[in-house]
């Protein structure tokens, strides 16, 4: 299954599934090619544009990648449902946080929207967990804010539903402030 | 569960940990190595590292504080390529620096 389409806001996703395993000692090997097969989809689809950046995903043989423009800060994720539980969502979230969200945001989906901001963000060893907060936004959507660290910094998201696989992407909002020159080191092209 | 973990060796640690590894990444038991990278060699995600988080504070039958592994990963790994940083020795000195700042150590 490749499927690839344009995303809010205008960025280009695509996903690649590759046959079922098992794949046992492949396994990353498997991800890692079908997140390239999603990469080279996205590629083909954004078009003869100058330099994209892109941001990729991959998990059980699913791959997913992300392209946009070398301007825009953007995160993709992709995880299975069922494999967050309320114990891994609650280890990346502050109580309160937890607290506001009042049971509305399902656990895959605040791991979805943590993990792809934090790629976002380009350090993700450094912003990711607490130090991002997930709040309500404009029009019934969720964003994700930076703490501390990461002051200033708003993402915009959006997600879709994969069958039994969660789909989640966040951008830069518009009126966020953030360094324009730090991009993410995985946002270059493999040749 | 050992009656007093922070009495464990780092090679008996290492030993306790190992297996733990090979189950969250779904490898064999061979192919976990003191110096094996969980997500860049042994195909790990994230959600694993944090699973085998909580299978270590199980294993070893302590308590790891809220954050307290985001904030080590934070200060230790800070800019860095966390697929290929963090190994099996990273999760054993993980639960060691756990045990001793409990200890206050």
């Amino acid at each position: 299954m490749t499927l690839c389409r344009v995303v809010p806001p205008g960025l280009v996703l695509a996903v690649h599934q590759e046959p079922a395993g098992p794949w046992g000692r492949q396994r990353r090997v498997v991800d890692q090619r079908a997140s390239r097969t999603a990469l080279d989809t996205a590629l083909h689809c954004y078009g003869n544009h100058s330099a994209p950046a892109f941001s990729l995903s991959h998990t059980e043989g699913i791959g997913a990648a992300l392209i946009g423009p070398e301007t825009l800060a953007f995160g993709v994720d992709l995880v299975r449902m069922s494999r967050v539980s309320e114990r891994e969502a609650k280890a990346i979230t502050a109580e309160a946080e937890w607290a506001s969200m009042g049971g509305q945001v399902p656990p895959a989906l605040v791991w979805g929207l943590k993990e792809s901001a934090a790629k976002a963000t380009g350090d993700p060893a450094r912003f990711f967990g607490t130090v991002l907060r997930i709040v309500p936004g404009a029009r019934g959507h969720w964003e994700v804010i930076g703490e501390s660290e990461c002051p200033g910094r708003r993402f915009s998201t959006r997600w879709m539903r994969l069958g039994e696989y969660l789909l989640v992407w966040v951008w830069a909002a518009e009126d966020s402030p953030g360094d324009p020159a730090r991009l993410p080191p995985y946002r270059r092209p493999q040749p | 569960m050992p009656d007093d973990p922070s009495r464990l060796t780092s090679t008996e640690l290492l030993e306790l940990i190992r297996p733990l590894v090979a189950e969250v990444m779904m490898v064999p038991l061979d192919d976990v190595s003191a110096d094996s990278a969980l997500v860049a060699d042994l195909g790990g995600e994230s959600i694993d590292v944090l699973d085998l988080v909580f299978r270590i504070e199980e294993k070893l039958g302590i308590v790891i504080p809220h954050r307290r592994w985001e904030t080590y990963v934070r200060e230790r790994f800070e800019g860095q390529d966390l697929a290929r940083v963090i190994t099996t020795t990273t999760m054993v000195e993980f639960a060691q620096s756990t045990m001793a700042e409990q200890a206050g150590g």
